[in-house]
């Protein structure tokens, strides 16, 4: 009887993981979660495109205020943080804790930099005078931006909590698909920046 | 002591996995290419380029990046189908809204109504049109 409980739970527990979609739930619900998100950032980007341009006759512009040499270093190296997140992915899934560790260590270094980077344009811009309620250019970007930058911040205790996993030596190669659910949400970040820096940073004012 | 069969399955799996890496890494150098060039278009007095080249190069390239990380990066090419489904079916509702917002604020340059109508409907048709096609229905619970 005992053991018939036994298989029952374990039996209950595999399927857990596995919708009647044959994926996983974790990952549809992450997949969601991306979905909403995309509406949430389609929002404030279209709010950008609208208040862009309304700003007072002495007010600081966009054309005024953007460095873009320095965002485009930032937005390369978030770039190359969804190369080193995929590659710890890789690594785990191989069972290369070691390397695993490494690149998910470098991942959330190169989300520092970017999110330290951010901080360091809102202060330029602050010191120039602009400011949250300075006009409706500056609260739309700081608003758009700002969300972005702490996605980047909550994506970088994610990665964090994953290294301290493994350093105790609770993340293998059985839990790869944690790390998978986590990349995802990485990578959204990044793809979202793409449209971003694009937008609001390239396109022609 | 492992058999040479073992052996060459080691190899093999090793072989696929730097293969896998080789990909991620062949993406990422792409992706820096077209950031650059992006990057390049800012530089306005270098290549005199017109507003609507400059805004067209811009955006093809965002799209280019964009489906690169979801395909490569996010796994969508490898994955199961409902994965893309589900973000082409975001893209789908997405589409018309954000355009009807566009022309409605005027972003957009003043088209004739029926070619503003056919570049919001059209995309979202053709694919809305192979998502129902490709939908291979299933064993639902009403059985």
């Amino acid at each position: 009887m005992t053991e018939l409980a036994t298989d029952q739970t374990s039996h209950d527990h595999s399927e857990d993981h596995v919708s009647t979609l044959g994926v996983s739930n974790d990952k549809l619900g992450m997949w969601v979660f991306l979905g909403s998100d995309c509406l949430l950032f389609g929002g404030l980007i279209s709010t950008y495109m609208l208040y862009k341009d309304r700003i007072g006759p002495d007010d600081l512009g966009p054309e005024e205020m953007f460095d873009i040499p320095f965002t485009s270093v930032s937005s390369f190296v978030l770039l190359m943080s969804s190369l080193t997140v995929v590659l710890a992915i890789t690594a785990l899934r191989r069972n290369d804790i070691r390397r695993s560790r490494i690149w998910l260590l470098t991942t959330a270094i190169l989300g520092a930099i970017f999110v330290g980077g951010q901080v360091y344009e809102f202060t330029v811009f602050y010191r120039e005078g602009l400011g949250y309620t300075t006009n409706l250019f500056g609260t739309s970007f700081f608003t758009l931006t700002g969300f972005h930058g702490v996605h980047v911040s909550v994506g970088i205790v994610m990665l964090m909590s994953m290294y301290i996993q493994s350093m105790r030596g609770k993340l293998t190669s059985a839990q790869e698909e944690k790390l998978e659910i986590i990349g995802l949400y990485w990578h959204f970040v990044d793809v979202v920046w793409i449209v971003i820096f694009t937008i609001v940073y390239l396109f022609p004012q | 002591m492992a058999t040479t069969d073992q052996l060459v399955e080691g190899t093999g799996e090793n072989t696929s996995w730097v293969k896998q890496d080789w990909i991620y890494i062949k993406t990422a150098v792409i992706l820096a290419v077209f950031t650059g060039i992006e990057v390049f278009t800012y530089f306005e007095s270098v290549h005199h380029a017109p507003d609507w080249l400059l805004v067209l190069t811009l955006s093809f390239l965002m799209v280019i990046k964009f489906f690169l990380v979801a395909a490569i990066f996010m796994h969508l090419r490898d994955d199961n189908a409902v994965f893309t489904k589900m973000m082409v079916m975001g893209l789908c509702i997405a589409w018309p809204v954000y355009f009807v917002m566009a022309f409605a604020f005027g972003f957009l340059p003043d088209w004739n109504p029926i070619l503003k109508v056919l570049f919001l409907l059209i995309p979202p048709s053709i694919t809305g049109f192979w998502l129902g096609y490709s939908f291979k229905g299933g064993t639902g619970s009403h059985h």
